[in-house]
């Protein structure tokens, strides 16, 4: 699982344009939709993280250790326009192996990036949010995103 | 224009302050050059301008060849000043420039984009109702938008901190007092046995008259026995959200100050409140369109 969720984070690192809004917030939560998507598309997530709705939406522990461990990812800390605190995932200068993905997640990564990579944080967080698994969950529960893209389907379907 | 030098190292800072001092050498430089450039006839009659007594004594120091050559390197001198401070401080000022750009645009992108916490705002809205009405802990206001044919609680407020939670699930269209205020504008029941004598009488008059699931009203926490609904139109008639009170009392809810309260005038406030804020709503809809 660990070997997928680090590729899945480099290629997202080599292949998302705006690479410095790659913060551990936007990274996280375009993991998130990658799952969803797969969960949808697919009917199960790529990464098999257990995915929990944290007071700031949809979070995984061990996402930042992971890339922190990883020394293909730097992780460079810098500072948003109002001087908080943000971290930037990039890929390391050295990094020149290949990412390994399978075509299928390279499709739904792909489809990720497109449907995110012209919207600002804002506009990022409110697509998240509007998620069915979001929408539809209390805060601080797991969110079983293979059951709830069943249910999602079936909504949708009488639309 | 001013420039803030206070972070840059000291050796830059003092070079860039020497360097902006640039206008009076350069027109130093341009003096000299020009008195350099003039044949020797004129340069006398120049000369001959500066008082007696300056001029011997300067003859006094150096001839008057050395003195030219003084001028020649001090007008190279202040050429040079002149032309690196011009262009340091134009580097400067398009750095600045460059750095004061992108923080504009990161600020007209979060200024344009800033998301507004719907729930909460509209949870507030609901709460000057509440307080209004002087509700009380059995009582609760929710606010439902609908949303992909499933209602959206977008706003909700009791003082009872048990039934003011957030709900976790989208309610169908064709269930429950929503679907009935949605259905006909405005809706009042008062006529729910009470859920403490006996729960079975409850759970049926639920399930027929608002075609509930025995499953659904054993999730149900707010076990209301009285309703009032009220749907909200906006300015092109188009439904767009139900206001819906409750209590788990019958007679817990003052039906006149109700109607009273959400009057049309109340309605259309409302209803363009909710219009206006559409885009910052969560819905599914703008998940579905995005293919989420």
């Amino acid at each position: 699982m660990k070997s997928v969720l680090s590729n899945i984070i480099k290629y997202i690192l080599k292949e998302y344009p705006h690479k410095s809004e790659l913060s551990a917030s936007r990274l996280t939560k375009m993991i998130y939709l990658i799952d969803w998507k797969n969960s949808i598309d697919n009917d199960c997530q790529i990464t098999k993280t257990v995915w929990h709705f944290d007071h700031y939406g949809p979070y995984v522990d061990d996402f930042v250790k992971l890339a922190k461990e990883d020394k293909d990812i730097t992780i460079k800390n810098t500072s948003t326009v109002y001087g908080g605190k943000k971290q930037l995932f990039q890929l390391s200068e050295n990094f020149g192996s290949k990412v390994e993905v399978t075509q299928e997640q390279k499709k739904i990564i792909d489809f990720v990036i497109n449907a995110t990579k012209k919207k600002n944080y804002e506009d990022f967080i409110q697509l998240v949010y509007s998620t069915y698994p979001v929408i539809s969950s209390d805060r601080y529960s797991d969110l079983d995103l293979v059951t709830m893209a069943r249910k999602y389907k079936e909504i949708s379907k009488q639309c | 224009m001013d420039i803030n030098v206070e972070e840059m190292p000291r050796y830059k800072r003092w070079f860039y302050i020497v360097a902006s001092k640039n206008v009076t050498p350069t027109i130093i430089s341009a003096i000299g050059f020009a008195y350099i450039s003039i044949p020797s006839n004129l340069q006398l009659t120049v000369r001959r301008w500066l008082p007696d007594v300056v001029r011997e004594h300067m003859l006094l120091l150096c001839s008057s060849e050395t003195w030219l050559i003084i001028l020649l390197l001090v007008s190279v001198l202040c050429l040079v000043w002149g032309a690196l401070g011009s262009h340091f401080t134009s580097a400067l000022v398009s750095r600045e420039f460059k750095k004061l750009n992108v923080a504009f645009n990161l600020l007209k992108q979060e200024s344009e984009s800033k998301s507004i916490n719907c729930y909460h705002l509209f949870s507030n809205w609901l709460y000057s109702y509440s307080n209004h009405l002087g509700l009380e802990a059995n009582e609760r206001v929710s606010l439902y938008k609908l949303d992909m044919d499933m209602f959206s609680c977008i706003g909700r407020y009791s003082e009872n901190e048990l039934y003011n939670s957030k709900p976790s699930r989208l309610y169908p269209r064709s269930q429950g007092g929503i679907s009935q205020a949605w259905e006909l504008g405005t809706f009042e029941d008062t006529e729910a046995p009470d859920p403490n004598d006996n729960i079975e009488l409850w759970v049926n008059y639920n399930i027929e008259k608002y075609n509930f699931t025995r499953e659904e009203l054993s999730n149900i926490r707010m076990k209301s026995r009285s309703f009032y609904g009220v749907r909200l139109k906006n300015s092109q008639n188009n439904t767009v959200a139900v206001v819906l009170f409750e209590s788990i009392e019958p007679n817990g809810l003052p039906f006149g100050k109700l109607k009273r309260l959400l009057n049309e005038q109340e309605k259309t406030n409302l209803a363009a409140l909710i219009d206006s804020l559409n885009g910052h709503i969560p819905s599914l809809e703008t998940a579905r369109e995005a293919g989420f």
